[in-house]
């Protein structure tokens, strides 16, 4: 939602605090760690100290098996994002355009979209085992209603006077499809593959929680059943990297759709 | 809605709600005659599933699996929201400490909670304690920016007209305030439901041997497909049924604040 504030003619001084907040910030979040930790207010039982968990992340980087993981979880992550927006936008897009057809889908996606994506779980264990397959599967239909949901809602909501506008101009259905209705859903579905992406993260990471696939989840599961507590911290921090990595990026994909079309 | 019909709207009403539950049926009717055509193990046909469904999470079952599960849910999100909501507050009030701890929140926003399931098995143990706790911390950075979102993007008018009413304080907190930020915080609390709900089962299926998660993973790995899939039910009916309920008291609330609903796409800034 972008309720932004109008900005201010702001003072030098107020600026340059703006940006020094947010790494004093982390600054004192890591000292406090480290001190915490340290001193034995927070037993290393709990937290350990996070210079200990800096140097293992640092060693973990090292070793070709975290990087094999991190391959499966990308290419698992990846490939069923894009399995998603195949599957989803051209569905939102059909089912968006006409009344009837929405009206028929109307029911089945309203009572499906609530339900939690990791139903299907034991049964897509069960039917294709728990390799690459069963991760895409398990993603794609994840990630897929966000996005349906967004692609739906933005082609629904196009301006019937754009729609009318091109009519009198006699565009055909198809560049009408395609000139109007996408391109005034394009910020929408941006915010749905920002979600969406998101949704195929966690995904990922449970089918390899529970599912036993190959990847980041699957190297927290063995640190956690090696009682290496480390290790755990040092995983957990790797994935909320990735996590903060993957939304800088959809963001970033976001704003740059929504600034193409405010312009255009 | 009590809008006047006249006679020839009646049949095209029927007509409109026919087509609309021509694919649900057409869905469920195509299973059963597929499933008992085929007789494939791995689906069964739908009498099949009701009574494993009966058997399951009726009587004992209910004591043992589902209500554990559902006080775990509730437990955690309750304590995630109110925490989140009061984290809020103060961030709301304190522009500086919130830039500053902004990119601690935002790192664990886009943490996904699953995640930190093995760090609060070690943690917590296995049991309740762990469920609750990962459930709570999945729901409470969403309650955290939304609510601060939500005191923040409040119209300044609304400040100005407290100030010149004299209501301060705590009763501009709970009059003015939250009831403008409400949409954020409602929205926020829709979001985390269903990642509530999401983080139950897996922390069921990760590191417990009892609730709706456990069991249904357990029904697939011995076998008993009929119960697996009374448990796929259950947690669709279960995501369903809260998502509904969540929408009844929504509107009542925003009814009662004299706002209009949020729209779901407002759920993170």
């Amino acid at each position: 939602m972008a309720t932004q504030t109008i900005a201010r003619p702001a003072p030098a001084r107020a600026a340059r605090s703006a940006r020094l907040l947010p790494v004093a910030g982390v600054t004192a979040f890591a000292l406090l760690w480290e001190v915490a930790a340290r001193t034995g207010v927070l037993p290393a039982s709990v937290v350990p100290p996070l210079s200990g968990t800096a140097v293992r992340l640092g060693t973990l980087l090292t070793e070709p098996a975290f990087w094999a993981a991190a391959a499966d979880t990308t290419l698992a992550w990846a490939a069923g994002l894009a399995a998603s927006v195949l599957l989803a936008v051209p569905a939102g897009i059909l089912i968006g355009t006409s009344e009837r057809a929405y009206r028929f889908f109307r029911v089945p996606i309203e009572a499906l979209r609530p339900v939690p994506p990791i139903v299907v779980l034991p049964l897509a264990l069960l039917l294709i085992g728990g390799g690459l397959e069963f991760k895409v599967v398990l993603i794609a239909q994840g990630a897929a209603w966000p996005l349906l949901m967004q692609t739906l809602y933005g082609v629904r909501t196009t301006e019937p006077l754009l729609l009318e506008t091109a009519r009198a101009y006699r565009l055909d259905a198809p560049r009408r499809l395609v000139l109007i209705r996408l391109a005034s859903a394009a910020p929408l579905v941006a915010t749905g593959l920002r979600l969406a992406a998101a949704t195929a993260f966690g995904v990922c990471l449970v089918t390899e929680l529970v599912g036993g696939a190959s990847g980041i989840g699957a190297l927290l599961v063995l640190a956690q059943s090696g009682d290496d507590l480390v290790g755990v911290y040092a995983v957990t921090l790797l994935a909320g990297l990735a996590g903060l990595g993957i939304a800088a990026l959809f963001g970033w994909v976001e704003r740059l759709v929504g600034a193409r079309l405010a312009g255009a | 809605m009590s809008v006047p019909v006249s006679l020839g709207a009646v049949p095209r009403r029927l007509g409109a709600f026919a087509w609309q539950a021509v694919l649900p049926v057409a869905l469920v009717l195509g299973y059963q005659v597929a499933a008992s055509a085929a007789r494939n193990p791995f689906f069964p046909a739908l009498p099949d599933i009701w009574q494993a469904f009966v058997t399951s999470w009726t009587g004992p079952g209910f004591t043992r699996d589902v209500a554990p599960s559902l006080i775990d849910l509730f437990a955690g999100y309750v304590l995630g929201v109110a925490s989140g909501l009061a984290g809020g507050i103060v961030l709301g009030r304190a522009p500086r400490v919130r830039a500053a701890l902004n990119p601690l929140v935002s790192f664990a926003l886009t943490l996904p909670p699953v995640a930190l399931l093995p760090l609060f098995l070690m943690l917590l143990g296995i049991g309740p304690q762990m469920q609750i706790g990962v459930i709570a911390f999945s729901v409470f950075f969403t309650l955290l920016i939304n609510t601060t979102e939500g005191l923040r993007s409040a119209d300044p008018a609304l400040g100005d007209l407290s100030a010149v009413y004299r209501i301060g304080g705590l009763r501009r907190l709970l009059v003015v305030q939250l009831p403008a930020a409400a949409p954020y915080i409602l929205a926020a609390m829709r979001t985390c439901l269903s990642t509530a709900v999401l983080v139950m089962v897996v922390s069921e299926m990760v590191g417990a041997s009892q609730g709706i998660g456990a069991q249904t993973l357990l029904a697939q790995q011995s076998f008993a497909y009929e119960q697996m899939w009374a448990g796929m039910l259950l947690l669709a009916v279960l995501g369903c049924l809260l998502n509904a309920l969540f929408t009844l008291a929504e509107r009542a609330v925003l009814r009662r604040a004299g706002l209009l609903p949020a729209t779901s796409t407002g759920a993170r800034p």
